[in-house]
């Protein structure tokens, strides 16, 4: 028998490339629903995960699946259809903590997402280095982000110019990284978190000058009656510094300031019932959903997708087990020769058959470990494939 | 190694606020929240001495400290304005003067100007924000302190009663004693110094003429002459001053029959550490009857 093993061994490494060949497709073919089982289940878990910590989400009438990536996932076209009064009104209810979030800009594809400071404490994000964004044109970075952008306590990182919600066509804005968070696995880690009069400022709605008043004439197009219009000279800040913080300031009225969602943490059931029943009362234009229901209608539809996955996986692999089948059997054609010569030398026709075997068992073990290589792989990096799936960020 | 450890342990400890304690952006409120407290929870006031807590600006550490409290107490009215711009969790912050914004006093604006599709505006004006001075408005910005507390400490909601009982029955003394203190003056024209007693001399009725005079500093002749109209078309014949003025000035105030009352508004601590705003606010009665 150990003659034989050897004698299978030295078949394969004599044709090294057709056994690599070989077991490359069985790996493959066993590692392709293996991975997606994992990955699937890790979406499941992050996504379930990140919704059952967030009870209830209010915002503007329209799509809760839309609404529920915008503000748990910070993906997906955003909507800042809220306002800063929709806040007050919810949160002066007193029926739980309401965190406001506002996402218009991104990064470096990094979204910028504008929150309370108090996000932070109800995601129990923790800063792995420096310290929260506590001043306007403050932010900190997700673990991932960081990593991908080198940022770093005391870096920059500059707003893209353009925004899903140009107001008034926003100038890029630099934002001075002040801690990074350490890794969640969730989608705090691709973003960059900031105050929302940060968030305010990137969407064009505050910015800062030099006082006009006592401005130099070449930047003031007329005076009238107190009244001093400037010319495009005038130069705004793009970041704020402890110098110039004075000069930033926001036009229209608080209470107009735009938000995306309402991240809504009820005291408890009853609280969360009346929340419910005001909303619903209030008539169409808002809505309160509940990101549990609506991720698990997503998952519901991606089950669906998924067994479809597993119905084309299943077909595809039968197909190349197929293929390999009639390969090996060429193969063996070729090799009639050999297993007559084997025969003339002694080898009665059990030993080639085991000799096949044996060498076709080696060839499916190889795949195998390595379609076991390969799933450890997904399960060690999975999180962050499955971010950039996502997100399309690593 | 103290310091490395010291700073792991800050780095890895999630963002969570400190255990029982109130910020104030004041003295009048940690006033109010000390009285209110009676020890059973932390209240400090981080400003430094030296600086008018309006205008005053928290450092970074400051800052987070404020970010960390169980409640920071806000005096409104547009003040300390670095509040609006630190990231403060909003569902901690306590706006003392909210129950009361209609009765908050708006200042002139500053210059109008306009610039990209926004249209006209200013960025000067504002309310009046020295709001504890009118006793009526300490007393409902002392209960706004007090509902804040009761509901974020329910377990000590019968020590804060107590304290805020005794602390609003000394508001409303007070606040009989200064009408008392100020009828003679009353619908008279008085001279301040600085804007800063709005809401007193609304209380009491006072006619104010306000000018931005600096106690350290002898005004120049075109502040003099201004003050010299006021005199003569008002009849005004008291000037409250938030600080002692120069020798010079109290000797030219007096060749004109100007007598001088100071009244520290007191936005920061006072000099001696156990007094209350009561205490302060009687120092008014005393000051003003005096004269």
């Amino acid at each position: 028998m150990t003659g034989l093993v050897r004698l299978a061994a030295l078949y394969l490494w004599r044709h090294a490339g057709w056994s690599a060949l070989i077991m490359a497709v069985l790996a493959v073919l066993a590692a392709i629903p293996m991975v997606g089982a994992r990955l699937a289940g890790l979406a499941t878990e992050e996504m379930t995960a990140r919704a059952a910590t967030t009870p209830l989400i209010y915002g503007p009438a329209g799509g809760a699946l839309e609404l529920t990536l915008d503000a748990l996932f910070f993906t997906g076209a955003p909507d800042p259809g809220l306002t800063m009064a929709d806040y007050e009104d919810l949160a002066s209810q007193e029926l739980g903590t309401v965190i406001p979030v506002l996402r218009t800009h991104a990064a470096h594809d990094a979204p910028i997402v504008g929150v309370d400071v108090e996000y932070l404490e109800m995601r129990e994000l923790v800063i792995a280095e420096g310290r929260p964004m506590v001043l306007m044109g403050e932010a900190v970075a997700g673990a991932a982000v960081a990593r991908r952008l080198g940022l770093t306590p005391g870096a920059e990182v500059q707003s893209d110019a353009r925004g899903a919600f140009d107001i008034a066509g926003s100038a890029p804005v630099r934002l001075q990284i002040t801690g990074v968070l350490a890794p969640t696995g969730m989608a705090d880690d691709e973003a960059i978190l900031t105050t929302l009069r940060s968030a305010w400022l990137v969407a064009g709605l505050a910015h800062g000058h030099e006082d006009l008043a006592e401005a130099d004439e070449a930047v003031v197009l007329s005076r009238d009656d107190g009244v001093v219009v400037a010319n495009a000279r005038l130069q705004e800040a793009i970041r704020v510094t402890d110098v110039n913080r004075g000069d930033f300031h926001f036009h229209g009225a608080p209470e107009d300031r735009p938000l995306g969602a309402l991240l809504v943490f009820p005291h408890d059931a009853r609280a969360a019932a009346l929340l419910r029943g005001r909303v619903e009362d209030a008539g169409d234009a808002r809505q309160l959903i509940r990101p549990t229901e609506v991720v698990r209608m997503l998952l519901d539809d991606v089950f669906r997708v998924r067994a479809l996955f597993e119905l084309a996986t299943g077909v595809l692999g039968t197909a190349g087990i197929a293929a390999l089948a009639g390969m090996v059997a060429l193969t063996l054609r070729f090799r009639r020769p050999e297993f007559e010569l084997a025969r003339r030398i002694g080898a009665d026709r059990g030993a080639v058959v085991a000799l096949v075997g044996l060498e076709l068992a080696i060839l499916l073990a190889a795949g195998l470990v390595l379609a076991a290589g390969l799933t450890a792989t997904v399960d060690v990096f999975g999180r962050d494939l499955y971010l950039w799936l996502l997100f399309g960020a690593t | 190694m103290r310091h490395i450890l010291a700073a792991i342990a800050v780095a890895l400890s999630p963002i969570t606020a400190a255990a029982d304690v109130i910020y104030t952006v004041n003295w009048p409120l940690f006033s109010f929240a000390n009285a209110i407290a009676d020890g059973r929870v932390e209240v400090v006031f981080p400003a430094p001495l030296d600086v008018d807590p309006a205008y005053w600006t928290p450092d970074a550490d400051t800052l987070l400290a404020y970010q960390r409290a169980d409640l920071v107490l806000l005096n409104g009215a547009g003040y300390a304005k670095w509040v609006e711009d630190a990231g403060l969790p909003r569902s901690r912050l306590v706006d003392t003067t909210q129950d009361v914004r209609d009765r908050l006093i708006e200042m002139d604006s500053g210059p109008v100007h306009s610039h990209g599709p926004d249209g006209a505006h200013s960025h000067g004006g504002g309310l009046a924000f020295t709001t504890w001075l009118d006793p009526d408005i300490a007393r409902a910005q002392a209960q706004a302190t007090y509902d804040a507390m009761a509901r974020r400490w329910p377990e000590h909601a019968e020590t804060f009663a107590a304290g805020h009982a005794v602390l609003d029955r000394q508001l409303a003394e007070i606040d009989a004693e200064l009408h008392a203190a100020f009828a003679p003056l009353r619908g008279r024209s008085v001279l301040a110094s600085h804007p800063v007693y709005q809401y007193l001399g609304r209380a009491v009725d006072l006619d104010l003429i306000s000018f931005h005079w600096e106690p350290d500093r002898t005004p120049g002749q075109e502040e003099w002459a201004r003050l010299d109209a006021a005199v003569e078309e008002r009849n005004a014949t008291i000037m409250l001053w938030e600080d002692s003025p120069t020798p010079e000035t109290i000797e030219l105030l007096d060749e004109r029959n100007v007598k001088v009352v100071v009244l520290p508004p007191l936005g920061n601590r006072p000099t001696h550490a156990d007094t209350s705003m009561p205490d302060v606010l009687r120092n008014y009665v005393d000051g003003i009857s005096s004269n």
